[in-house]
């Protein structure tokens, strides 16, 4: 580091204000900085509301004022601090309510991320949360007075980076909850971010003027420009080019020039090209039919498929939740069901060359050791983080053991099973009240055809499973007849006419006007043809010919299965795949023995989540009171050494050197014996020739003097001088020195916080 | 200022990742109004800059350790306002050659005149020139510059602290010391002159009684000799051969200027000297009152020195011979080999405050020159 050269002179820019307007700027910085942290905080977590917003808002206000005041009578350095303290002190008191009231916010949180990303949170229990939501109060004066005191602090030490990390605070915030934030929010925020950077060019010079024109600027400015931003145009425009850019970035990340599947936006034509070229390899022991599954859609709208609502997980979290803690998959379902038949199983290696990454390519018959993500039910699909290449077990020949794993289902009586029935029971309430959904513009093109079939059975409503079932195929095999020339017009997602996109959003429309689960599913399919040719263990090379999609229904007791597969379907499935937009005419045998629900089910699942939620409150509540335990302990610490060394360093400093050069020497002593140089009951000479031999000549002539000189002080009349107190101070220095380069890390920590030497 | 545009960087990449990213309007239209409002800021800021005078006014003298203040005045005369007005302004000490600079920040409502205050404080005397170095014109986040037309200077002297010099001048064997002119104020020993007539007081010389006017006016009467006034005396402050200590150089000039106003307590009129290092001339001035003294003072304080080149001592001889006299005070802080030449001359008393050692020299150092040279016999 290089050191200015004093010149002699010095320049200086005269402050005008020095009692003006400069710190009112800086109270405004933090409390703007300050209102944008709540703002994001709000955003979060949906909280604080009413009263509890009130008190946050005032604690923070006073804080940040006080705050502000300390900086501009310098005493920062006492003020966080004396915070800090305080809010210790509140903490220790209140730390059942600021706890439950954290909880709160961090429940609030979780429904919020869940309705907008689909990610289910643990939630925590809240034991006693009074009504006039006393928790929640105290829990806002610990938020607001945190919020505050960052504010205030990182005006000071960094007011560019406050520029810099509200701004990230808040997209930080937009991408854990997977969408914008309020236009409130995001003004107040990126305003404030502006206002800061302004303000930084002037706080450099206190020049007050310059920052507030900047601002007045800015105000105008934005005043102008801001309705320009409510026009839908911009809207629009603007809404339009971040989902071009959500797609390149799609495309980066997952596709390749060879990959066509829609992924469900049936808004446009499909894609041909690249149908010709490899899309996976696939590997098996045993080689046999697969339905590859990657993308699923659940609601149809627009002529695009997309996941369920996020409201709906929402509202259901609690239940799926419980769900996932016993360990319910819905991607590998069969497997579980199946562990009463005891089904082999194989290892299947897939190779994702040209297809898109952002699924695993998985069959039903998958098993739950594939590295299938427990918070999945957020989503369709199963993700992968652009895997090309993994491996998975399924069981074999799954699609032939459906009826036996049902038989066997109904009749186990083990633990394991017992405990499958009663989350697949809870599953399927799930499934029947969300997957029954026909959207208007659908229903408006179909319902003349299902009426039509319908009546030949009778009331629609008083339908059986059967008979509903004889409904769909003769639906489809109208919509989709043999020979091509079907008499019914309009069909929906008519950009994808004559596909298998086409075939299964209708099938799959059509089996839930007749009250059938079902979804639509995109993937590849290995026909037995090809599994025919190929030797065990042999790669399948899948080509993107064989690339569709499917109605999946859900089986009730084993989950959601192509419906090709559904017992007794296989041959005409097979011919629409040849065909591939073509009539079924066989029968979905529904799995009705499991409509009997096991008695010991129960009525609602746990409120909120089971035991691992109680035991990760437990856990987080042992860590804080540790947490705040060790920062107690640490401030005793510190306060110890504080009192030990002020009481040290008066003795050091007696008016009388005779008196401070006995306590300086007193503590050199104890040095040494730290250093391993113990006098025991001698004298102190004895010490002067190992202590030489170990640390030279030099220290041991200084020792010789010191111990003269602590003999005169201790027994002689004369009187001793300031240099020599400074003399042995700065032998006192050499010691500790020594002292610290012969020990290790852990004995100085020692020394220097426990026994207080130095 | 580098902080202020990486920021800007940042919080724009930021905007434009959230706009871009999120579809956020609101974060659409901050990130224009970020890149807006300097493109806005540099067409205004060109168009200001026709428009805007700036000036520079300073006290003239400044006393060692004071603070004394500069008032910078920018005038905006156009009818936009100017967000962020960044000047930088320096100060030469022109004696020692040392130079500070301040960045000054403002901003300027349009039509109106501004004035900033720069506050100035100097340890060692000298003569200091401030000058405008750069005026730039900015939008509020200090990222476009537009220069404007600077250079505006001003000169302040900060004077050098005196201190009583007692100086005696010893005559030489072989000097003139006969003076025509004799003191006004003062009366001396020269018998052969009066100063003034006045009636006796207890105490006046009898030698002193004026017989032929007490026996006139019947009463007694004493004449005051008068006081010669001695211009045999040159100073010559040699600036080469200089160490570039500040001390040091700040040292010699309060001796020299002691030096000066001790001799002319005593009313010996002299001449001062010193070297102008950078054109290689000898400048010379004729001292007969303390007017012309405080007068010579400013340019006597911007008479920086040089470690090597030719010497004062030599240019004095070569240039100026005529200027030698039978007292001379040679101060300098390495003495140069002209000197000995010079003693040919006449009477050389050196003040030497460096290291070398010459013989009959006074030396004295930064420190303690002022108990050193207290009394000082030439």
């Amino acid at each position: 580091m290089t050191q200015k050269k004093k010149t002699g002179m010095k320049l200086s820019q005269e402050i005008f204000n020095k009692k003006g307007n400069g710190w009112i700027l800086s109270l405004i910085t933090v409390l703007l900085a300050f209102l944008s942290v709540i703002c994001i905080f709000r955003e979060m977590t949906g909280i604080p509301s009413g009263a509890s917003l009130g008190i946050m808002l005032l604690t923070g206000i006073c804080l940040c004022i006080a705050g502000t005041y300390a900086g501009k009578a310098g005493k920062t350095s006492l003020f966080y601090p004396f915070i800090l303290i305080l809010l210790f002190i509140f903490v220790l008191f209140f730390r059942q309510q600021i706890l439950a009231g954290g909880c709160l916010a961090w429940n609030s949180m979780g429904d919020i991320i869940l309705s907008n990303t689909g990610f289910i949170m643990p939630a925590w229990e809240i034991s006693a949360v009074t009504k006039t939501g006393f928790e929640e109060w105290m829990f806002s004066i610990l938020a607001g007075a945190l919020s505050a005191l960052l504010s205030c602090f990182m005006n000071t030490a960094c007011s560019v980076g406050l520029t810099v990390l509200l701004p990230a605070l808040l997209f930080a915030g937009s991408i854990l909850l997977n969408r914008e934030m309020s236009v409130i929010t995001c003004l107040v925020v990126l305003g404030t971010s502006l206002f800061i950077l302004i303000r930084h060019g002037g706080k450099e010079k206190r020049e007050s003027g310059a920052v507030l024109s900047g601002w007045l600027h800015v105000c105008i400015l934005l005043g102008i420009l801001l309705p320009v931003s409510l026009l839908p145009g911009v809207k629009k425009k603007t809404e339009e080019v971040a989902d071009s850019l959500h797609d390149r970035i799609h495309e980066y990340r997952y596709e390749t020039a060879d990959t066509f599947l829609p992924e469900g936006d049936l808004s446009k034509e499909p894609v041909s090209a690249g149908m010709d070229r490899t899309a996976l390899i696939v590997t098996a022991e045993v080689p046999e039919t697969m339905y590859l599954r990657g993308f699923t859609g659940a609601v149809l709208k627009d002529d695009v498929w997309a996941s369920l609502d996020k409201n709906i997980l929402v509202e259901n979290k609690d239940l799926l939740y419980w769900i996932n803690l016993n360990e319910f998959q819905s991607d590998s379902q069969f497997e579980k069901a199946a562990e009463a038949v005891e089904l082999k199983t194989q290892a299947v290696t897939i190779q994702n060359v040209s297809a898109c990454s952002q699924y695993l390519y998985v069959p039903f018959q998958v098993c739950r050791n594939t590295s299938l993500k427990p918070e999945n039910l957020n989503q369709e699909g199963v993700p992968s983080d652009g895997d090309r290449t993994y491996r998975m077990e399924t069981v074999i020949g799954g699609a032939g053991q459906i009826q036996e794993v049902l038989k066997q289902l109904r009749e186990s009586d083990s633990a394991g099973t017992d405990e499958y029935r009663k989350a697949e029971s809870a599953y399927r309430e799930f499934i029947y009240e969300h997957y029954l959904a026909v959207p208007q513009e659908t229903a408006a093109l179909m319902e003349e055809v299902w009426k039509e079939v319908a009546s030949s059975y009778g009331n629609i409503d008083q339908l059986t499973s059967q008979q509903a079932q004889e409904c769909v195929l003769t639906v489809l095999k109208r919509c989709f007849p043999e020979d091509g020339k079907t008499d019914i017009e309009n069909l929906p997602v008519s950009k994808a006419a004559g596909t298998s996109y086409q075939y299964a959003t209708t099938a799959v429309m059509t089996l839930r006007y007749f009250g059938i689960p079902a979804r639509y599913a995109e993937g590849f399919v290995i026909s037995e043809e090809m599994t025919a040719k190929a030797e065990a263990g042999e790669s399948i090379e899948v080509n993107g010919s064989c690339g569709m999609a499917w109605p999946e229904v859900y089986q009730d007791g084993i989950g959601w299965i192509p419906m090709a597969l559904t017992p007794g379907m296989e041959e005409e499935e097979q011919q629409n795949q040849d065909k591939n937009a073509e009539g079924v005419e066989t029968v979905i045998k529904e799995g009705e023995e499991m409509e009997e629900e096991p008695d010991d089910m129960p009525d609602e699942p746990e409120a909120e989540g089971g035991s691992m939620v109680t035991v990760t409150r437990q856990v987080t509540g042992g860590l804080l009171k540790a947490a705040l335990a060790i920062i107690f302990l640490f401030l005793i610490v510190v306060l110890r050494r504080m009192m030990l060394l002020k009481k040290k360093k008066k003795r050091f400093a007696d008016e009388n050197c005779k008196e401070a050069i006995g306590w300086i020497f007193a503590d050199i002593s104890v040095l040494l014996q730290k250093m391993g140089f113990d006098r025991k009951n001698g004298s102190m000479e004895t010490l002067c020739r190992p202590a030489g031999e170990v640390l030279g000549v030099e220290f041991e002539e200084s020792l010789h003097r010191m111990i003269s000189l602590n003999a005169c002080a201790l027994f002689s009349s004369k009187a001793l001088t300031e240099e020599q107190r400074k003399e042995m101070l700065q032998f006192r220095e050499s010691t500790i020195e020594q002292l610290k380069a012969q020990s290790k890390w852990s004995k100085r920590i020692w020394m220097q916080w426990i026994q207080c030497l130095y | 200022m580098i902080v202020m545009k990486i920021g800007w960087l940042m919080l724009l990449i930021e905007l434009l990742f959230s706009a871009l990213y999120f579809g956020n309007t609101v974060a659409l239209i901050i990130g224009v109004l970020l890149i807006l409002i300097p493109v806005c800021s540099l067409i205004f800021n060109l168009m200001v800059r026709k428009g805007l005078e700036a000036g520079i006014k300073a006290e003239p003298n400044l006393r060692k350790g004071e603070a004394g203040k500069v008032m910078i005045e920018l005038d905006n005369l156009s009818f936009f306002p100017v967000l962020c007005v960044r000047l930088s302004l320096s100060a030469e000490n022109q004696l020692n050659r040392q130079v500070e600079h301040i960045k000054v920040m403002t901003w300027l409502p349009i039509r109106k005149k501004k004035q900033i205050v720069v506050s100035i404080e100097s340890e060692y005397c000298g003569r200091i020139r401030i000058t405008m170095e750069q005026l730039k014109l900015y939008d509020c986040f200090g990222l476009i510059g537009v220069p404007c037309k600077s250079g505006a200077v001003v000169h302040m002297t900060v004077q050098p602290d005196t201190f009583e010099m007692n100086v005696s001048l010893i005559p030489g064997a072989n000097s003139i010391e006969d003076s025509d002119t004799y003191s006004q104020e003062r009366p001396g020993s020269d018998m052969t002159e009066t100063f003034q007539i006045r009636e006796y007081v207890p105490g006046d010389s009898p030698r002193q009684i004026h017989w032929k006017l007490t026996n006139k006016f019947d009463k007694l009467i004493v004449r005051d000799p008068a006081f010669p006034i001695t211009r045999n005396v040159l100073i010559f402050w040699e600036r080469t051969g200089e160490s570039e200590r500040l001390e040091t150089i700040d040292a010699q000039a309060e001796v020299i200027v002691s030096l000066a106003q001790g001799l002319l307590e005593q009313s010996i009129q002299f001449s001062i000297g010193w070297n102008d290092t950078d054109r290689n001339i000898c400048i010379l001035h004729e001292i007969q009152d303390m007017d012309q003294l405080i007068g010579i003072i400013p340019r006597l304080m911007r008479a920086s020195g040089m470690k090597t080149g030719v010497s004062g001592a030599g240019l004095l001889l070569q240039t100026r011979p005529e200027a030698l006299c039978a007292h001379m005070v040679y101060l300098a802080e390495e003495p140069q080999p002209e000197l000995m030449e010079i003693k040919k001359y006449g009477r050389v008393s050196s003040l030497l405050c460096g290291s070398t050692e010459v013989e009959d020299a006074i030396l004295f150092d930064a420190d303690h020159y002022r108990d050193q040279l207290s009394h000082v016999e030439m």
